[in-house]
């Protein structure tokens, strides 16, 4: 995996996988503590404790088509490098949190990426009903309601070009602004 | 800056506009979106889809994110479903091969043979 975005997309699809439909997902970019976490909240089916420690290892998977699951193992790794780490915190019926933290100005934390098209594909996965975004960079945040959009929208696809464009640029040029704040 | 203000104005008149094309029947496009597909590169092509659907305004092609197809070499992997259940298996699809695709396969009807998996595993 090339950036964050990219890791974040694939956690994601866990969620969607454990039949979630309403996710939270928070991105912390903070300097003075030369931290950078994203923490993904969905309400999936969650898993036990023994799952979610088996679900760290790349030969633990529950798909049928291949013997090894990668996507937590990966981004585990990824924080290990950057003397950061990943946890995940699970209960059967109620979802499941994964977060993952990395020490900011590491030269192995790795980018953030097209964090804007990470987002809108997470947007219109048909299994989606909620998702909150919120992006803080120190004391600045950024919040994106998929209710709010939804509603505004009326009826609008969010696949209209229009929209999509828009959409991208909307989330791009928010988190940008963070950035410029400081 | 931008808000939600615009996106209303937008809204307004997409709705003016909402024209649609129909050829026969729907086709559902699915894009491999596990860890093997989003590490080669399904995320942008998902992306050049949307876009190249939306501006030929194709609107009944669905197109869906599906988990790993067991092909994981051969991703970034695009699954195009007719609607009389025909399917086609492009592999190692890059953004470049996206407007092809929709041009040459979707509109025109035309299966890219070397593109399919069974040419790029061949």
């Amino acid at each position: 995996m090339d950036d964050l975005s990219l890791y974040l997309l694939d956690i994601v699809q866990n969620a969607f996988k454990a039949n979630a439909d309403a996710l939270t997902i928070l991105i912390n970019e903070n300097q003075q503590n030369n931290s950078l976490s994203m923490i993904i909240k969905d309400n999936g089916e969650g898993m036990s404790t023994e799952e979610s420690e088996a679900a760290l290892s790349p030969f633990y998977t529950t798909r049928t088509t291949r013997k090894v699951g990668l996507g937590l193992p990966f981004l585990k790794m990824a924080a290990n490098l950057s003397s950061g780490d990943l946890s995940i915190v699970s209960e059967k019926g109620v979802g499941t949190t994964v977060t993952v933290w990395f020490t900011k100005n590491h030269i192995n934390t790795p980018p953030l990426g097209n964090i804007a098209e990470t987002i809108y594909t997470i947007m219109i996965h048909p299994k989606l009903k909620d998702l909150k975004y919120i992006h803080t960079i120190d004391d600045q945040s950024f919040t994106l309601d998929y209710g709010t959009i939804i509603n505004i929208l009326d009826g609008v696809p969010l696949t209209d070009l229009q929209v999509m464009t828009y959409l991208k640029s909307y989330i791009n040029d928010n988190v940008d602004y963070l950035r410029r704040q400081l | 800056m931008k808000s939600l203000e615009d996106l209303k104005i937008l809204r307004d008149q997409a709705k003016k506009t909402m024209e649609m094309r129909y050829l026969s029947g729907g086709i559902r496009i699915q894009i491999g979106m596990a860890t093997c597909g989003i590490a080669a590169g399904a995320r942008p092509v998902l992306n050049r889809f949307l876009e190249e659907v939306a501006t030929h305004k194709l609107n009944n092609i669905v197109i869906t994110q599906v988990g790993c197809m067991g092909e994981c070499a051969f991703e970034p992997i695009v699954e195009i479903v007719e609607n009389d259940g025909t399917k086609t298996v492009y592999a190692k699809v890059s953004e470049r091969m996206v407007s092809e695709i929709v041009e040459e396969h979707l509109i025109a009807g035309h299966r890219l043979e070397r593109y399919t998996l069974g040419s790029i595993k061949r």
